[in-house]
């Protein structure tokens, strides 16, 4: 009976062919919107877990602020110390610590001057980050020496994009007064802010910003991955004592991913519920093609009464035909949306300045085409019960 | 049986409409929010009023927060500029803050205590609420953001009371009134001075702020400033803005935010527009034999097409007035909900131009949907249509 349907239901699309193109359209629209904006959220999504990923799993983050009341301030305060590091570097499990003091300064090559990302540590510090920790590695020349002053290591970005000619090795960059001589620069690690990182030694940065003892971040490295929860939470507990509750949020790597994947997730939900809206709208499309349909063949209706249909039979006819209509979108607007996500790869390498793929995934077809067929089966229930309650004699005396 | 043909007539109109009014509901509500945080954040702006200038280093905003390049010579400076009425700088520090043995981790913002009672008074960027401003040279004394003194920790903090910075003592002498700007109430004040000795910061200041006498010369003052700046320390260094620019600023960023969301559910739009192309095809055809008629007495192809693009219009317009009352209902129910939960006060604002737009856009989409369809209906041969039953 169900292949019946089917073949009268194919038979009535081609019959009624502008309606049903029309109708098909509708849900051709919706899907492939939803598909090529969840595209776009998935594929920012993975460029920044993937950049977190190269960090390791093995890395904390220690920052001054509270974890509960997440204050982008307090996040950029200088509530940590020297002294904290070696707190910190004494605690059993911790393989190395690095400690940096960040500000945001205005740099000056040539005539040009951007105000970018200016990091301050110690030449120890840059040889565990760089060297041993490779939460950044090293693309040309070399790190700061202990005793340099007045050299830097740059970001990739620093280095070809940033400032309109490029940045080599032995050129020289001013921060506020102060000569700086490029020793060094970075691999890209796909952060556009954190390759726009000038790094300095942390006296010259404390000579340029004043703060005695004062440092905005430390790096931890574990011995061991699997301890990394209860350490990080030793490490507070431990900081805390210090400075008192909730002063004091660690952010293990795998947190951190947590975090912006549920950040992005919330967008991309919000993006596809707003593009979702057309879907219902293409649904209500349906039922009115639907309804044309039921009051179409309403004599015809009549004969397969007549003959014996029972309610249940008619109603599964035109629960088939909404359900292919939705179905017929579906996989026309996922083909789309696909398209549509390649095309916008295109335009986005050249525009962004980070690693990013619109990303198209199975369950992302998988989705939009239950989506549309649910959308197109409720869509023709009223239709359908109408159709399945008409009374024979009175159905066909219509014309 | 014309009656039963009239009815499904109506289910199918309605079915239409219905598709318009989603997605004018969803237009006008989501613009609604949009506007709503536009308006909010240019009241924080208007508060702190346009005859003020506003100068950091750095060019944004996340930028200008943490920098910390200006020093106290550029206070002066900015001072001797023609046109400035007052200007004095604030540091901002985020450091530990104890009270009553609750400690957390918040904004500290240094002011030079001489300068303290002119900033106040003639600023009036903050004002105060209980208490006494900064004696000139006092030290161990600190004024309190209206959230801090409430909120901020869990006891109460009133005038007297002692907080600790860095473990120094600050004794409470004055609370300030609530501004717009929930950062701000979240600060405590304390005299410039002291916060560079707690912080070892030499002498730099993070934003300067000015007011100038003539608001209608706030712009030409502000590229001055700016100037005098390039001349010092090199150009692109520092930037003077305006309270009106930065408003124009955070205005654009929310307007670029309105329209991506709108645009997004203007898709709905589209999809009832081919909703109406539908409907008006099958009417088309419904009444072939009508439009015989009519052709056959006299009828223009003119008039056909008259008659379906009007039927067509009508259809997107009697959409979109019902999409912009619901619209508007959803507007408040948001501003309802967004009260209890928002910590900035917010309110969903539905403007004219909205309305205006919704109506014309869903009128535009109901004609355009109906060109098609009514083209085909012009162009029916009386013939043939009337041989059609």
């Amino acid at each position: 009976m169900f292949q019946e349907s089917l073949e009268i239901s194919f038979d009535t699309l081609k019959h009624r062919k502008t309606s049903s193109i029309l109708t098909i359209l509708g849900i051709v629209i919706g899907i492939s919107a939803i598909i090529s904006l969840l595209s776009i959220g998935v594929g920012l999504e993975e460029s920044i877990s993937g950049q977190l990923e190269g960090m390791g799993s093995d890395k904390i983050m220690i920052m001054p602020g509270s974890s509960a009341s997440f204050d982008l301030s307090t996040f950029l305060g200088e509530g940590l110390t020297d002294e904290d590091v070696e707190t910190v570097e004494d605690m059993s499990g911790v393989k190395m610590t690095a400690g940096l003091l960040f500000k945001t300064l205005p740099v000056r090559y040539k005539d040009e001057v951007v105000t970018t990302y200016v990091s301050g540590g110690t030449p120890e510090t840059y040889n565990k980050m760089f060297l041993e920790m490779k939460i950044f590695e090293i693309a040309e020349g070399r790190t700061v020496k202990e005793g340099e002053s007045g050299v830097t290591a740059i970001g990739s970005r620093m280095v070809d994009d940033v400032f309109e000619e490029e940045v080599k090795i032995g050129d020289t960059l001013y921060i506020k007064d102060k000569k700086f001589k490029v020793i060094g620069n970075l691999k890209s690690i796909g952060n556009s802010q954190d390759d726009q990182n000038v790094y300095i030694t942390l006296e010259d940065m404390r000579e340029l910003v004043g703060g005695k003892d004062s440092l905005t971040m430390i790096y931890v490295q574990v011995s061991n991955p699997k301890n990394i929860d209860s350490i990080a939470e030793k490490i507070e507990d431990k900081l805390e004592d210090k400075y008192g509750e909730n002063t004091i949020t660690t952010l293990t790597s795998e947190q951190m991913a947590e975090m912006t994947s549920s950040i992005f997730s919330i967008l991309t939900f919000v993006v596809g519920g707003i593009a979702s809206i057309s879907l219902v709208v293409a649904g209500v499309g349906i039922a009115n093609t639907m309804f044309i349909s039921v009051m179409e063949r309403t004599k015809e209706i009549g004969v397969m009464k007549s003959i014996g249909a029972t309610n249940y039979n008619i109603m599964e006819i035109f629960l088939v035909e909404s359900a292919l209509l939705g179905f017929f979108g579906g996989v026309i607007g996922c083909m789309i949306g696909y398209v549509l996500s390649r095309i916008i790869n295109v335009f986005a390498a050249g525009m962004l300045p980070v690693t990013f793929e619109a990303t198209v995934t199975m369950e992302m077809i998988i989705f939009c085409l239950l989506f549309s067929v649910i959308v197109g089966i409720v869509s023709g229930i009223w239709p359908a019960r109408k159709a399945a309650k008409l009374q024979p004699v009175e159905a066909l005396r219509y014309e | 049986m014309s009656l039963d043909s009239l009815k499904h007539r109506k289910i199918s109109s309605i079915l239409t409409i219905l598709g318009i009014v989603i997605g004018i509901t969803a237009i006008v509500s989501l613009m609604s929010i949009g506007e709503g945080l536009q308006y909010a954040v240019s009241k924080q702006l208007e508060a702190v009023g346009y005859d003020k200038i506003i100068v950091t280093s750095g060019s944004d905003l996340m930028a200008a927060f943490m920098g910390e390049g200006l020093k106290e010579d550029d206070v002066e400076m900015v001072k001797s500029v023609d046109g400035v009425e007052t200007a004095f700088g604030i540091l901002f520090k985020t450091i530990p803050i104890e009270y009553k043995r609750e400690n957390l981790i918040g904004q500290v913002i240094g002011i030079r205590s001489k300068d303290t009672e002119e900033i106040f008074t003639q600023m009036k960027v903050f004002e105060m609420d209980v208490g006494r401003y900064f004696k000139s040279g006092e030290r161990g004394v600190a004024i309190l953001g209206k959230k801090t003194a409430e909120s901020l920790f869990e006891k109460e903090i009133s005038i007297g009371d002692s907080l600790y910075l860095k473990g120094e003592n600050f004794r409470v002498k004055g609370i300030m009134k609530s501004t717009a700007n929930n950062q701000r109430d979240k600060s405590v004040f304390i005299p410039m001075e002291q916060l560079r000795e707690i912080t070892g910061s030499k002498d730099s200041i993070t934003m300067i702020f000015a007011k100038v006498s003539d608001v209608s010369k706030a712009e030409e003052i502000s590229e001055e400033i700016e100037e005098e700046l390039d001349e010092e320390y090199g150009e692109g260094f520092y930037q003077a803005t305006t309270s009106q620019q930065l408003a124009e600023n955070v205005g654009s960023i929310f307007a670029v935010l309105t329209f991506v969301l709108g645009g997004i559910a203007s898709i709905a739009l589209v999809v009832a527009g081919v909703g109406i192309a539908n409907t008006m095809f099958t009417s088309v055809m419904e009444r072939t034999k009508e439009i015989g008629v009519m052709k056959s007495i006299g009828a223009t192809n003119y008039n056909i097409m008259e008659i379906f693009l009007i039927e067509s219009a009508l259809l997107g317009i009697l959409g979109g007035i019902i999409g912009s009352l619901l619209g508007l209902m959803i507007s408040y129910i948001i501003t309802m909900i967004a009260g209890n939960y928002l910590p900035v006060p917010f309110k969903a604002i539905v403007t004219m131009e909205t309305i205006i737009m919704s109506l014309l856009f869903s009128s535009f989409v109901g004609i355009f949907s109906g060109i098609l369809p009514a083209r085909k209906a012009a162009k029916l041969q009386p013939v043939e249509a009337l041989r059609k039953d």
